[in-house]
């Protein structure tokens, strides 16, 4: 008896292990699924949006500041963030149709990390060239037909679709280190959220990354701005 | 306040069939190495079986509600998050914790697997084959887990374009980090066989504890990445040696331990 029931334990384990591949989907990290229905851009030419940037106790440890302008048929997204040791300027550009990213410019300065970004999405490749630490470095990688730029992400996902239980995927290419995150898109529904700019209705809309869930609420009316980011550690809460 | 349990499966992620090549290279051979004769034996792949299934659920359902219960106790005495010099000895119970918790849970299997395969006075070097059976499931596990994650990352060679060798320390952690869990259970499973089970569990717990606590090292900014690598490679070299030193010490005594065998008079 002793010997079969080694081997059914043995033959159960393999099972397992194979059955819980199989359904993990060896798809690699690229999304696939509902793609992400983007409506047109929701901003205007010339707007800002101001943040703070709270952390776990409400202090303020940073602020950041997204800017919005058309320029020959794309948009460019400004971002300039500031914290104590941490300073970041990413100009990110995008089709003004499709609101797919172009490439991006961004210059981080940190404690122990300079470096300057430059890239650009063409035909299904994103080239990245970058200056670390006085470093060139540059890559070029294959990019899917859902890729949306991390830098772009917040403030395009104002052009979602809205609707209670809303659910997408998309691919987040986080262009500074070359990763493509399998990343999931949910509307879990309305909240009334209070900030320095005041009170808003909001949508909640959680960002599930596979290894962390991140959350962002936008004004349920207008412009759809985001009031609210939730990274975990810290937020940023819309001052105008 | 966060989940006391954590849930199994996020110990092993989503599931790839890279990953799963991959945990295998890298423990199998250290099984077939390090087992001998004993690789014929079934009750031997069980074990290993046995240890990856064990990894998640020791790690979910054990290690982090205890480190949980010491984040509460240090939230609950701290007015506000530890500098860093207080840091350094605030993780020395949590850090402890992981080495006892996973030391125990592969010790606990081995000797399982040696009374399930009705071997009652095991020889010492069966003994250590049952430590490096489930050191190589439990360690493979561990594997498949991280590379589950890097993978699902978007892990490409444009990281490694962009970061250099860097790019590479998540796969080479665990080249090193695999032979460690076996070396660690193998020097459990020999204090099992020479009667000597705490003090031995206790040297594998500590050896483990040494390594983990790396990451608070790099953690403050003591250690850069590549120090952090350095320290998790020499501590490994070190287990994996002594293991080996005390294999074949078990292998030249052969005949089953006694109450009066020692580490000293086997090798």
């Amino acid at each position: 008896m002793r010997p079969f029931r080694f081997r059914l334990l043995a033959l159960a384990s393999l099972l397992l292990t194979l059955v819980a591949c199989s359904i993990g989907g060896s798809a690699g990290s690229e999304a696939a699924g509902a793609g992400l229905a983007l409506g047109p851009a929701p901003w205007k030419n010339g707007d800002v949006a101001r943040y703070d940037i709270i952390d776990k106790s409400g202090k303020k440890v940073g602020s950041d500041v997204f800017s919005f302008s058309l320029s020959g048929g794309a948009w460019v997204i400004s971002d300039h963030t500031q914290g104590s040791n941490f300073e970041q300027q990413a100009q990110v550009r995008l089709d003004a149709a499709s609101l797919q990213p172009l490439g991006e410019e961004k210059t981080v300065k940190a404690d122990k990390t300079n470096y300057t970004l430059s890239t650009v999405y063409s035909r299904g490749k994103l080239v990245i060239n970058a200056v670390v630490n006085g470093q060139k470095r540059n890559a070029t990688i294959s990019v899917p037909a859902n890729g949306l730029d991390n830098d772009q992400l917040l403030m395009t996902l104002r052009a979602l679709q809205f609707s209670d239980g809303y659910v997408a995927q998309f691919t987040n290419v986080v262009a500074a280190n070359a990763l493509k995150l399998a990343t999931t898109v949910r509307v879990l529904g309305r909240e009334t959220i209070q900030v320095p700019a005041g009170s808003f209705d909001c949508w909640k809309v959680e960002l599930d990354f596979g290894q962390a869930k991140q959350y962002v609420w936008y004004d349920t009316a207008g412009q759809h701005d985001m009031v609210q980011y939730d990274n975990g550690a810290t937020k940023s809460v819309l001052t105008r | 306040m966060d989940k006391l349990f954590a849930n199994p499966l996020a110990f092993i992620g989503s599931p790839d069939w890279r990953s799963l090549l991959m945990a295998l290279a890298f423990s199998l051979p250290w099984l077939l190495l390090l087992a001998g004769p004993l690789r014929r034996r079934l009750w031997l792949w069980v074990a290993m079986a046995a240890g990856a299934v064990a990894f998640p659920v020791s790690i979910a359902w054990v290690q982090v509600p205890v480190q949980q219960g010491l984040n509460y106790f240090w939230q609950a005495l701290l007015p506000g998050p530890p500098g860093a010099p207080l840091i350094y000895a605030i993780a020395i119970p949590s850090i402890a914790v992981s080495g006892l918790v996973q030391e125990a849970t592969k010790l606990a299997l081995a000797v399982l697997a040696l009374r399930l395969a009705g071997v009652r006075r095991a020889a010492v070097s069966t003994a250590v084959a049952a430590g490096v059976a489930t050191g190589a499931g439990y360690g493979g596990m561990e594997a498949f887990w991280v590379f589950n994650t890097i993978w699902s990352m978007g892990w490409n060679w444009g990281v490694v374009q962009l970061a250099g060798l860097a790019g590479l320390l998540g796969f080479a952690e665990r080249f090193i980090t695999v032979p460690f869990h076996i070396g660690a259970a193998a020097i459990s499973a020999y204090g099992y066989g020479v009667r000597r089970p705490w003090r031995f569990w206790l040297l594998a717990s500590g050896l483990h504890a040494l390594l983990n606590y790396s990451a608070i090292l790099v953690q403050t900014g003591a250690f850069s990445s590549l120090g952090t690598e350095a320290w998790v490679f020499f501590i490994s070299a070190l287990t994996v040696a002594a293991a080996l030193r005390l294999r074949s010490g078990a292998s030249s005594a052969g005949a089953p331990a006694g109450p009066a065998a020692s580490p000293a008079t086997q090798s």
